[in-house]
């Protein structure tokens, strides 16, 4: 999706849900794999997933373009999702439950099974997210976004509302720290 | 390992692709329906007047209203909590002398809102002459008035082993030369329930670095949940 086509989608998405279904439908693979590596419970990330989407469209007629675009936007609320759910310790959506949920959603089924099981095979993976897991939230924030999301520097500061001197600092710092553990 | 190893290592991972065809079909009707219901809400009064009989519309916004108050809209309590609160005389004082509802919890068959002043309510590094507070009110539901009204003064959240070394590394001061780290008295805070039970937790974590530069002493403030620098003070010399 290039810049100008999203704006002209996001403009018709505040008022229109199907113009907002083609932007849901680009960005639900990035979130929700976004918020899968950060968290690495599938049924989790599957909630916070639905939260940030569910806060995207809420507060979509709020949003403009002032310096931050969509894609760090969507980023931010899902960022912020999962800091509640590091910061409680487990996960209760709140808006979510105003919305009659399909029973796909609310029951454990085959697919969130056979996607856990996929996720226990990505050994190596898993490995090294045991170690970045201990890192403060900040940390793994940026080593998510920039080595896994494959984010730019800039898109970065965009997402955590920092300057892009600040992001680099706070990757070499978190490569540091993670190189210790290692 | 070395840090090209390890960012080679991070660049050259295999990430897992894991997808979930159902919630993600099944979330998108759900959000698109709620977008559509939310639209359509104004257009049920009409609808009412065509069914037939009066009584039966009545009886069915009766059903909708309760339903709605008891199942969709929880919050609603708080905008009851909020009406009485805002009747109270100390507390309507408050308000007119630049405080505002910082954040608000219902636990218990009670409400709290936690009431502060409206500008930045961060500390400055010297605490000097003014003693800043915020205020928590408890607004009891069923007897519908102000219970009672407390004093916060600003809390201290004590700091970790692994906060104290973040802090270091975010403030960039050499082990050797620290001479104490500790935890700032804050007034970002925020009500939280806990294991029925409520608490006061901070937004954000701060650290006071005290460390010395050859014959200098200096304060630095650093924001461990921001990951930055906030001030950095000169406090004399040795």
């Amino acid at each position: 999706m290039n810049l100008e086509n999203e704006k002209e989608l996001v403009e018709k998405a505040k008022k229109d849900p199907q113009a907002f279904s083609k932007i849901y439908d680009f960005y639900y693979p990035q979130i929700f794999g976004y918020v899968l590596k950060r968290v690495v419970d599938v049924e989790v990330a599957r909630d916070i997933t639905s939260e940030t989407f569910f806060k995207c469209l809420k507060n979509i007629e709020k949003f403009k373009w002032r310096g931050t675009s969509f894609s760090s936007w969507l980023y931010k609320i899902a960022s912020n999702e999962i800091v509640n759910f590091f910061r409680k310790g487990k996960y209760k959506p709140v808006s979510f439950e105003k919305i009659s949920e399909p029973s796909s959603l609310s029951n454990p089924s085959q697919e969130i099974i056979e996607a856990e099981e996929k996720m226990k095979k990505e050994e190596e993976f898993l490995e090294l997210h045991q170690k970045i897991k201990k890192l403060p939230q900040i940390y793994q924030e940026v080593i998510v976004l920039k080595f896994f999301e494959k984010k730019k520097t800039k898109e970065i500061a965009e997402i955590l509302g920092k300057s892009e001197g600040a992001v680099k600092s706070l990757v070499h710092r978190a490569i540091e720290r993670l190189r210790k553990m290692m | 390992m070395k840090e090209e190893e390890l960012i080679k290592k991070l660049e050259k991972i295999k990430i897992p692709e894991i997808e979930l065809p159902s919630h993600r079909e099944g979330l998108k009707a759900a959000l698109i329906e709620w977008k559509y219901f939310r639209k359509k809400g104004w257009e049920i009064f009409p609808f009412f007047k065509r069914i037939g009989t009066l009584a039966g519309s009545l009886a069915l916004i009766l059903l909708i209203f309760l339903i709605a108050k008891n199942f969709l809209f929880p919050k609603n309590n708080l905008i009851v909590a909020q009406k009485i609160a805002l009747k109270n005389p100390e507390i309507e004082n408050l308000i007119k002398e630049g405080g505002e509802i910082k954040d608000a919890e219902v636990l218990n068959s009670k409400a709290y809102f936690l009431i502060g002043k409206k500008e930045a309510e961060k500390l400055p590094l010297k605490a000097e002459g003014k003693k800043e507070e915020m205020n928590l009110a408890e607004i009891n539901l069923k007897e519908k008035k102000v219970s009672k009204i407390e004093k916060v003064s600003p809390q201290i959240f004590p700091l970790s082993e692994e906060e104290k070394k973040l802090a270091q590394e975010i403030g960039r001061v050499e082990k050797e030369k620290i001479l104490k780290i500790e935890s700032l008295p804050t007034l970002e805070i925020e009500l939280e329930k806990e294991n029925k039970e409520l608490k006061l937790k901070p937004k954000e974590k701060r650290a006071l670095i005290i460390y010395k530069e050859g014959n200098e002493k200096w304060a630095k403030r650093v924001n461990l949940t921001k990951g930055e620098i906030e001030e950095i003070e000169f406090l004399g010399k040795e």
